[in-house]
């Protein structure tokens, strides 16, 4: 699944914080259960770390954690919905989420003035799938579809959401992650997000525009 | 939460759980589901087959929680049995504590005896050790584990409930936390800033930041220690 891991002692010495710190980390969910990988080595048993995720992590939360409390922190971390309602001007003026991937939900759902924040969490997913070209317009509607319909049945869960195609025909995915899927040969993935670290970034972006 | 909402079991009786303000059971009681308080008291002895949140939960007795507890302060007089996880600011235990997976505390008291299947991790942890302790692993800040001493009580105890656990003693795996004192510790890897290590300790291996102290009883013995 993930070969390149970094142990416990390695991190430490790498980042330079302290056991205890770490121990708090954990206990505040800041850093989520799964990371913790227990190997038997010759020493007995160790606990590992995915390198990429912890590494940035850790970084994330120095940085942050001068300026929020560590119970902010793990709000802003956790994959869990945060309890915001954002009126349709303030997340225009925002610029979080173009104006396409708006007329897309509002063609589904109708005009709404506020948004709540699972709301903005699917404009946010569809709009970074329809930025980077991976999706069109109509798969946008599909996706959207998807995640109206399913997404509260895998709340404050990790998952992935995939769009695939296949022989021009194109459908979505939501899997709780981490798993491994495998398609046919026909099958092409146009666009996969993970949803927790979607969830983070858009956290973090409405912090930054003074929202949320 | 809705007040004056109590649930009271005097003698025997049994709820299917919910919501409640004061939980109390003397005598024996059983809660088939999950419950939710804000005092749970236990005088007698409890089955709660569900999971428990309450701001504060006391056992004088015997409990058997099947599910998970979460509060804000769990106080064990008697002997405690947790089939989950517990996640409480403040566990005092006085008595027999045994929880089958992890134990997330800000301040973890001991003075008797505990087994956590899991991982014990409190920014304090404050352990006398009377009776058999034991964890899979420990972590946290401030780590110290003392003797508590008491021969005589131990026997007496002993002759009352033959069969419990009471050689006095810390068993784990591995012990890691910023300051650690210990005494009457068995591990395999003790890791911290600073490490003091008292009598009647066991430790296969030491790795420190800062500062190491072993003492010289005979009763302790330290096969490697090196400085990270």
């Amino acid at each position: 699944m993930e070969n390149d891991l970094i142990s416990k002692k390695e991190l430490l010495d790498l980042t330079g914080i302290s056991y205890g710190q770490l121990y708090r980390w954990k206990r505040k969910l800041l850093i989520p259960e799964e990371w913790f990988i227990r190997k038997s080595t010759f020493t007995g048993q160790e606990t590992f770390f995915p390198r990429d995720k912890i590494l940035s992590r850790i970084e994330k939360i120095k940085n942050m954690k001068d300026d929020a409390s560590l119970d902010e922190l793990a709000d802003m971390l956790s994959p869990n919905p945060a309890d915001v309602n954002i009126s349709r001007e303030t997340l225009k003026s925002s610029g979080i989420i173009s104006g396409a991937a708006t007329a897309i939900f509002d063609e589904l759902a109708g005009e709404q003035d506020t948004f709540s924040f699972t709301s903005i969490l699917h404009l946010y997913l569809l709009d970074k799938l329809l930025q980077s070209g991976e999706i069109s317009g109509d798969e946008g509607k599909v996706l959207l579809k998807t995640l109206d319909e399913n997404f509260s049945g895998l709340e404050g869960k990790n998952c992935d959401v995939i769009v695939i195609r296949k022989l021009g025909a194109s459908s979505c995915i939501l899997v709780s992650a981490p798993n491994q899927i495998f398609f046919d040969t026909n099958t092409k993935v146009a666009g996969r997000l993970n949803v927790a670290s979607s969830i983070e970034e858009l956290k973090a972006k409405l912090a930054n525009a003074g929202i949320g | 939460m809705e007040t004056g909402n109590d649930l009271r079991i005097n003698g025997l009786g049994s709820s299917s759980g919910g919501k409640f303000d004061f939980v109390q059971i003397n005598g024996k009681g059983d809660i088939t589901g999950d419950l939710e308080c804000r005092e749970l008291q236990i005088n007698g002895f409890a089955r709660l087959e569900g999971n428990v949140k309450a701001d504060t939960i006391r056992v004088s007795g015997k409990s058997d929680f099947r599910g998970t507890v979460t509060g804000n302060r769990m106080i064990i007089d008697g002997m405690s049995d947790v089939g989950g996880s517990v996640n409480v600011e403040t566990v005092e235990n006085r008595g027999m504590l045994r929880i089958a997976k992890d134990c997330d505390a800000e301040s973890f008291s001991s003075q008797g005896g505990f087994t956590v299947g899991g991982l014990l991790n409190a920014e304090k942890i404050d352990i006398s050790v009377y009776a058999q302790c034991k964890a899979r692993e420990i972590g946290g800040e401030e780590i110290d584990v003392r003797f508590g001493g008491g021969s005589g009580i131990r026997k007496f105890i002993g002759s009352l409930f033959p069969g419990l656990p009471l050689n006095p003693v810390l068993i784990t795996d591995s012990i890691e936390g910023d300051d650690i004192y210990l005494e009457n510790t068995t591990a395999k890897v003790v890791r911290g800033q600073n490490v003091k290590i008292g009598p009647g300790c066991q430790i296969d291996t030491v790795e420190y930041k800062n500062s190491y102290e072993k003492n010289s009883d005979a009763s302790t013995s330290v096969n490697e220690s090196r400085k990270i």
